[in-house]
């Protein structure tokens, strides 16, 4: 009688493997963070020494103050973010790359404060910025 | 006569096989080295300016300030700086790079300017120039 060999098969155990590649791909899940979409906005800060050409014709100066608690004036006239805004669009659309903007930020007003006016300054295409701290 | 048994087989095969390009994607995109931004960092949001679309420069120094109960914490390359290491940390990337060296600052948005002054009176006195502020870009209006 012909006894068959039983062929003995080599069983990986792919349970315990199947559960390492899942642990693992568990770890890459939770520990991926969501990019934080920057914007970065370039500033001047005051030169210790400032070297200015006589023969260079000078810029128009923008001075915009920014105050606490939200508020802010251009040229010493009290106006809102928005005005600032609408100001600073005009001023932009008629003659942008000569214009430079001074900004002058009150010590106790914040950094959202300075940057909504960076803000609202890019989006007049005004570049030349300036930023210093009211004394 | 015996009924011959159905067996149901899962097909694994497959199953390994998404799994394991799931890892790989998973792995490539996972950052493996230090983050030179502060995640806690509250920014100040934007609208209207471009967002960056590569990244800062691999030289540029990126300073994060967050207010904690009323004090001021640095943070650079995960690490926290005193104004005074901050200070020869600009000196050090100036004689090393050159004064155009950009700096970007990440400061919470309610942090008061006269603790953002302080870091850009050190910028001034390093001889630094190119400073950037950073805010989180909300889309245009």
């Amino acid at each position: 009688m012909a006894h068959k060999k039983s062929i003995d098969k080599i069983e990986t155990p792919l349970s315990a493997l199947i559960d390492v590649v899942f642990l693992l791909l568990m770890y890459f899940i939770s520990s991926q963070q969501p990019e934080i979409p920057e914007a970065h906005v370039a500033i001047n800060l005051p030169s210790p020494s400032a070297i200015s050409n006589p023969q260079q014709a000078p810029p128009q100066l923008l001075e915009i103050h920014v105050l606490p608690n939200f508020q802010y004036s251009i040229q010493n006239t009290p106006m809102s973010l928005d005005a600032v805004g609408t100001y600073l669009q005009r001023v932009g659309a008629l003659n942008s790359k000569d214009t430079t903007v001074i900004i002058k930020v009150a010590p106790d007003a914040t950094e959202g404060n300075l940057v909504s006016v960076l803000d609202r300054c890019n989006k007049a295409n005004l570049s030349q910025l300036n930023v210093m701290m009211m004394q | 006569m015996r009924k011959r048994e159905e067996t149901l087989e899962v097909p694994l095969s497959s199953l390994i096989d998404i799994t394991f390009l799931l890892i790989i994607f998973f792995v490539v995109t996972a950052k493996m080295q230090t983050d030179v931004i502060d995640r806690q960092v509250d920014l100040a949001k934007s609208y209207f300016i471009p967002p960056l679309t590569d990244g800062p420069p691999p030289e540029a120094i990126t300073i994060n300030v967050r207010e904690i109960n009323g004090d001021m914490m640095i943070i650079v390359a995960g690490s926290r700086y005193t104004l005074a290491q901050v200070g020869q940390l600009l000196i050090m990337a100036k004689n090393r790079w050159g004064n155009s060296v950009p700096i970007v600052l990440r400061c919470d948005s309610q942090l008061p300017y006269r603790e953002v002054q302080r870091i850009n009176e050190l910028v001034g006195k390093a001889g630094l120039y190119r400073v950037s502020h950073a805010a989180v870009d909300y889309g245009r209006d």
